[in-house]
Parts: C-alpha cells; structure tokens; sequence
C-alpha cells in the first residue's frame, strides 16, 4: 500500500463489498478483468444521467462525512453509534421508507421538511449528532426493539389458551 | 388537571379502542400537541392493550404479573382466611407504552380476568376513579377505551370521566347503540347528579359515503343528538383499511406505511375539533 489514498480506497471497496454481497464483487471482477473496452465505455456513456444525483449524493455525504470526521476525534463511542447508524440508513436497513424516516425523526424532536428520504438524511444525522449520548442509544434502541414485535394471531391464542388452561387447573 | 374522556357505546365494533388508540398516539407524539396521555383499558377484551404493547410486552406484563385494571377493581377482595392484601400502589399499575420526545403514552391494561370482576361488582365503582385522581396531575389527558355492554364498569367510566366521547358507525345495527347509551347516561346522572359529566359529542366513524343507507343512519343519530341536547362533530371519520393495518402494526393511521394522506388528515381535523371541544 503506497498512499493514505489507496488506504481509504480500499476501506470504500471493502465497505462496498459488505453491501453488495459477494456475488455481485465477483461478478464485477470478471467483468473488469476481462477487460472490453467498448462495453467499459457504452458502460461509463450512460453514466452521466446518474451522475447530477450521484453528485448531490456524494456531496451530501462528503458534508456528513466531515460531521462525522469531527465527531470521531471529539467522541469515539458516540460515532461508532451514528456511523453504524448512518450506514444502515444508507443501505435502507432501517427505516427504508420516508415516512418511516420522518417519523422516527420526529420522535426525535426533528420536523423533516425535504421531499424525499434522500435529501432528509443530512439534516437527519446532523441533528442526532447533537443529541446528549443516552438520548441517542435510548432512541435508536427503541427502533431496534420496534422490529422485534410480535402482533401475529398465533402469539395472542397463545396467551389467552394459556389463560383457559390455567383456569382448569 | 387532566382532562378525562371515556369512549363509549353501548354497541360493540364501533371503533371504540382504534379511535382510543389513535387519539392517545397523536395528542402524544404530533409535534403540535406532544402530550403526557393515559389510556385506561377498560374492556375485558383488552383490545387497546394489545393494539398498543402487542404480544410480547403484553407477555411480560403476565409473567411478572404486573397489575392491570383487574387488580384495580380486586384490589379490595380478599379470599376468607387469607392475609389481607396491601391497597394498591397507584404508580405501579401504570405501563408506560410509548415515549416520544416530549409526549407519552401510559396505559392501563387490561386482561380477560377483567370480566370476573362483572360477576361480583359489588361497591367497585368508585376504585378507579380514587386512583385516577391519585395520579392524573402527571397527565394532560387520559382516555378510558370501555366496554360495549352496561355495567359497573360503565360507571367505574362515568365516574372517572369529565367527557364523553360516542362513535358511531351510521348503520342501522350500530346507530341502536345510541338510545341504550341515552338510556345508560341518564340512570347514572339521577343516581350520581353532582358529578359532572358532559357529552363531548357523537362521531361518525367509519363512514363511506354510502347512499342511502349512512345518510339514512345519520339522519336517525342526528334526530336522536337533537332531541337529548347532544353535539354531533362536524368532521366524520372515514373509513380506511389503514386502520385495521395500524392495529396489526401496532401503529396510528398516520404511521401507518401506505395509509392514504386524505385519510390521515380527515382523522387528524377530527383531533383537532374534539380536542377543542373538551378544552385541551
């Protein structure tokens, strides 16, 4: 490894990997090392149409990611939870849709007033940046222990035939 | 002071714990209201409690047998020959279901034991609202879900309450629940005539706009309303399959994924016309 570059860009690749699966990964490298040009080329043509959202995407998240930078050396421990958290937000594992998003941050003490999920992650992670600590982990417990529930017909018979066989005994 | 309203009919399947539920959620996490809330479960069915905790936290609450609104009205019966229990705790028969920013949801909740307490009513009547008064300085609001059919429960309810809250679902089956209720408020007020108990209003829940049978319904309640001084809400509820998706969900119309904005909005002028209504 001979730069900081090559470093970070190796931690991109790695946590790229991690979203897409290894399936995809190898799939891409053969295709790379196969190496035709034209089809690269028709490839990185059609990437101009994605690229004005890509830019605000990448601007967005190079804003974050100095937040998150600063955070880093301020608080280690508070980081780990919001960039863990960020990176889930990104990847859609929690909260996949807006409305979800919208109301877990007004749980938060945060009005979105974006049009999209895209545009409220800024200002999202920026304002659970400035939560106290405990505030943060209790309010992303809450949505950890949300996914868990059980409301299943089954799980309520359970209870209330537990309940009539008790009442024989 | 909070202010404390029973929802009730005499007819069950109203929408009496869907609408308990999502008043409670949206006085307590809207931004505009972010209100401290008690709901009281008062129904032998317990549908409010599993609407709000589903399995899981309903579970804990029987295994670690936490007191429910069972143990409020039993608190007193004791089993000849046994050591007399200790009067119950206030705080400790309160769950807190939902915390938001600066809202809660508290519940009582109930349990299938409740309807026991049906076949010796004897002198229970005034338990929960001894314990209510206890704790509702820690409340803005407190909505007691009741039961369908007259009894001690009722005026455990009235006794609590300062409002009334009616659905009404405007169909020929359902709008017959109002005169039993007529019925049932008029017995307690000769018995009970210094407490103050006010008819917040009737509203039309789970409309559809279906002519002519609704307008037909309507008509009759509104007659009815009319006749006993009573206020009908201008803003109706409508119908949406959002609301049956929300209990499974465990969530209000308006988390709910896909529920219509119309829809979210016609519950939430609603909100707002009752909430002014009772002075909130």
């Amino acid at each position: 490894m001979n730069s900081n570059k090559e470093l970070d860009l190796l931690v991109d690749i790695i946590k790229l990997y991690k979203k897409y699966g290894q399936d995809s990964f190898s799939s891409l490298v053969r295709f790379l090392s196969e190496g035709n040009i034209e089809d690269i080329s028709t490839l990185l043509k059609e990437i101009p149409s994605k690229t004005k959202n890509k830019e605000k995407d990448l601007k967005q998240r190079s804003s974050i990611n100095i937040l998150l930078s600063d955070l880093e050396n301020a608080d280690q421990e508070k980081f780990k939870i919001i960039n863990e958290f960020y990176e889930e937000l990104i990847a859609k594992i929690v909260l996949p849709t807006f409305r979800e998003l919208k109301d877990f941050a007004l749980d938060c003490d945060l009005e979105l007033k974006t049009d999209s999920r895209q545009k409220a992650i800024s200002p999202f992670i920026k304002h659970l940046i400035g939560l106290p600590k405990d505030q943060l982990i209790s309010k992303i417990r809450s949505l950890n222990k949300r996914d868990a529930d059980d409301r299943s017909l089954e799980g309520w018979s359970k209870i209330i035939l537990n309940n009539e066989l008790k009442d024989k005994e | 002071m909070a202010n404390k309203v029973s929802i009730i009919n005499m007819k069950g399947g109203v929408g009496k714990s869907t609408l308990s539920v999502n008043l409670a959620w949206h006085f307590a996490a809207t931004h505009k209201w972010r209100k401290r809330v008690l709901l009281v479960d008062l129904d032998p069915q317990f549908n409010a409690s599993q609407y709000l905790l589903g399995v899981k936290k309903y579970e804990d609450i029987m295994e670690n047998e936490i007191p429910t609104i069972w143990d409020v009205f039993e608190q007193l019966t004791q089993v000849p020959g046994s050591v007399k229990k200790p009067l119950l705790e206030s705080q400790k028969v309160i769950y807190h279901a939902k915390k938001f920013y600066k809202g809660c949801i508290d519940l009582i909740p109930s349990r299938l034991e409740l309807a026991y307490s049906l076949r010796n009513p004897g002198q229970k009547e005034h338990l929960l609202a001894k314990l209510i008064n206890k704790i509702e300085d820690n409340y803005d609001i407190i909505i007691l879900d009741c039961a369908p059919t007259e009894s001690f429960l009722t005026t455990a309810a009235y006794l609590t309450s300062d409002y009334i809250l009616v659905p009404v679902r405007p169909e020929y089956l359902s709008s017959i629940g109002l005169p039993l209720l007529v019925k049932s408020m008029n017995e307690f007020k000769q018995f009970y005539n210094d407490h103050p108990l006010e008819l917040a209003g009737v509203v039309f829940n789970a409309t559809s706009n279906y002519v002519p049978e609704e307008s037909k319904s309507k008509l009759d309640v509104k007659k009815i309303a009319k006749d006993n001084g009573w206020y009908v809400f201008e803003k109706e509820i409508s119908y949406s399959r959002s609301y049956p998706k929300g209990a499974r969900e465990g969530k209000p119309i308006f988390r709910t994924s896909y529920a219509r904005a119309k829809q979210t909005d016609k519950f939430k002028i609603f909100a707002e016309e009752f909430a002014k209504r009772i002075g909130l």
